[in-house]
């Protein structure tokens, strides 16, 4: 009786949500599984034609896809090499709470609340060609040869994006360094400075890996993130000059709602998506294995 | 010799706060920029671009209040972000609390079914919920969109709250049931009010999340007088394109709101934003 009760009282509660959830993502999703088999226009009125593996086939052969998937992994590799250790020295800096910390934590933490779209579009206006800030920045303090059309050579906009959304993201992983970094007892670091370390040695051999599990937390994050990106490319460059920024996301989004191709689409975001999930498995197992006892 | 340590000790950290202060320019500047040349003309963006506005051009907000229409979007963005709101604290709350505090076969399955949402990228749904809302008649329809929304942010706001829910330690709740109170009362009176603090941080991540949320509404909303703010953002770089003050003043309107928000509640932001880390 008590027991049929309380079983009444779970279903009411979990099943609004759990209906809205299965509507607008579990069968969603499924459904990109399903549609990536077929071929179709997006047209309502014309029905999918089934293709079997035919846009997988096209997709692995196709060297945009390649393109997207290395600019990916560009992001990747700028994210990784500025975010953590910049994020890294943020908060080894904030934790000392020196005067006027609140107001850095602030400023550093600033853009990550922001939108990509107005982050994409306000650097893209910094970044313009003729007149953009960054360019009369360097003319005027006589580094003109380093003066670039930022967002229009094949060579520096997808770099130049990646280090854009690093400025947007750099604030989060300090955030989640500061929060590990105020568990580490303040006596190890007082016992290291007595047994004459100094800040370099501090750093590599008491702090880092004290702050191993954060940053390996914060890779995480990153690399998933990368995979995921959108928003800020789109707004930037949707994916172009000549597909040199493209990225899985953009290159998904243009084929299928530029270009019509809504299986081949599918297949892509069935790929962004088992791509997640496989590296979200990999690196959280990778994770659990070791932690620090101080 | 001990001297000297001291000595390069305070080179050092000279060092390291000049550091600082270059490091917290890069990132406050490229904000001071945009907010001082939304107060400029477009002329003076480019032959004063530096320093401070000549006269303060107010003029640059009303246009792109009004004629870009900037105030219809913030409208919009204001009304789907507090429904969205609403529900993913509604309905994340009562499935957190039976996934936390039921023993039930039902509450385990649950948390493992939620949890597979939070591995889906929003990205990967975009061509079958257009689909979807084209067969159903539903494009340019908020329902929908706040449909996508809603259950977009539910996997991961039911999951940390069934995690803080799920560390309490009283049996009260149980308790209420038996005695029969009705469901709708013993919602208002005993979950909400264990669940304050939770329900500020989750709150305020589902509003950041909806309020800067793009490639959905993009797909699913094209009358432009149902834009949402980041939509409408992109209206500036396609006709209002030579209009940089403009841009300027629309990239302020958008982020006064989330910077507002975050200034006055900097510490459950962040640690919102600590707890979302753990869902991986």
């Amino acid at each position: 009786m008590k027991k049929a009760k309380s079983l009444k009282t779970a279903l009411c509660f979990l099943a609004p949500g759990c209906l809205i959830y299965a509507v607008f993502m579990l069968y969603p999703i499924l459904q990109s599984l399903y549609l990536s088999f077929f071929e179709w226009s997006g047209y309502a009125t014309v029905p999918p034609e089934f293709v079997g593996l035919q846009n997988y086939h096209y997709m692995f052969t196709d060297s945009i896809f390649y393109k997207a998937l290395l600019n990916n992994l560009l992001y990747m590799g700028i994210n990784i090499v500025i975010q953590i250790p910049v994020g890294l020295l943020l908060a080894i800096f904030l934790s000392k709470g020196r005067r006027g910390t609140r107001f850095y934590k602030a400023a550093f933490f600033m853009p990550v609340v922001l939108s990509a779209t107005a982050i994409a579009l306000l650097w893209k206006f910094i970044l313009s060609p003729g007149n953009g800030l960054l360019n009369t920045l360097l003319d005027s303090v006589g580094l003109s040869q380093f003066t670039h059309i930022w967002l229009g050579e094949p060579g520096t906009v997808m770099s130049a994006i990646a280090v854009v959304g690093a400025w947007q993201g750099v604030g989060y992983v300090m955030i989640l360094m500061l929060a590990a970094l105020v568990n580490i007892p303040g006596s190890v670091l007082e016992q290291s400075v007595i047994d004459g370390a100094g800040s370099v040695q501090r750093l590599r051999y008491v702090i880092i890996p004290l702050m191993w599990s954060a940053i390996k937390t914060n890779l995480v994050l990153l690399i998933i993130g990368s995979i995921k990106v959108c928003d800020i490319v789109y707004v930037m460059t949707g994916g172009g000059p000549m597909y040199s920024s493209e990225v899985l996301t953009t290159y998904m989004y243009t084929t299928s709602f530029k270009n019509g191709s809504f299986g081949l689409g599918s297949a892509i975001a069935t790929f962004i998506f088992l791509f997640a999930v496989a590296l979200t498995l990999i690196t959280n197992k990778l994770l659990k294995k070791e932690s620090i006892e101080y | 010799m001990e001297r000297k340590k001291k000595i390069s000790q305070k080179t050092g950290r000279c060092i390291f706060i000049i550091c600082m202060a270059a490091v917290s320019l890069i990132f406050i500047y490229p904000l001071i920029y945009t907010i001082l040349a939304s107060l400029k003309d477009n002329q003076e963006i480019f032959s004063n671009p530096f320093g401070f506005p000549k006269a303060l051009q107010f003029g640059n907000y009303i246009k792109a209040w009004g004629q870009a229409r900037m105030q219809t979007y913030f409208l919009n963005s204001v009304f789907i972000t507090g429904v969205t709101m609403f529900f993913h604290l509604l309905l994340g709350s009562m499935a957190a609390f039976v996934i936390a505090r039921f023993q039930l076969k039902i509450s385990r399955f649950m948390a493992g079914f939620f949890a597979l949402g939070m591995m889906i990228p929003i990205q990967s749904i975009l061509i079958p919920i257009t689909k979807m809302a084209v067969s159903f008649h539903m494009s340019d329809n908020y329902l929908f969109l706040l449909g996508v929304y809603i259950a977009g942010g539910l996997p991961s706001t039911t999951f940390i709250m069934s995690n803080y829910l799920g560390s309490f330690s009283s049996e009260i709740e149980e308790a209420a049931i038996m005695d029969g109170c009705g469901m709708g009362r013993f919602y208002l009176k005993m979950l909400v009010p264990i669940s304050k603090p939770i329900f500020v941080t989750m709150g305020i991540m589902s509003f950041i999340s909806t309020w800067n949320e793009l490639m959905v509404a993009m797909v699913l909303i094209k009358e432009n007088s149902m834009k949402t703010l980041p939509l409408g953002l992109l209206n500036f770089t396609g006709a209002y394109s030579t209009d940089y003050a403009g841009l300027c003043a629309a990239i302020v309107i958008t982020a006064v709101p989330i910077i507002i928000m975050y200034l006055l509640m900097q510490e459950h932001v962040e640690q919102g934003l600590t707890e979302g880390a753990v869902k991986g």
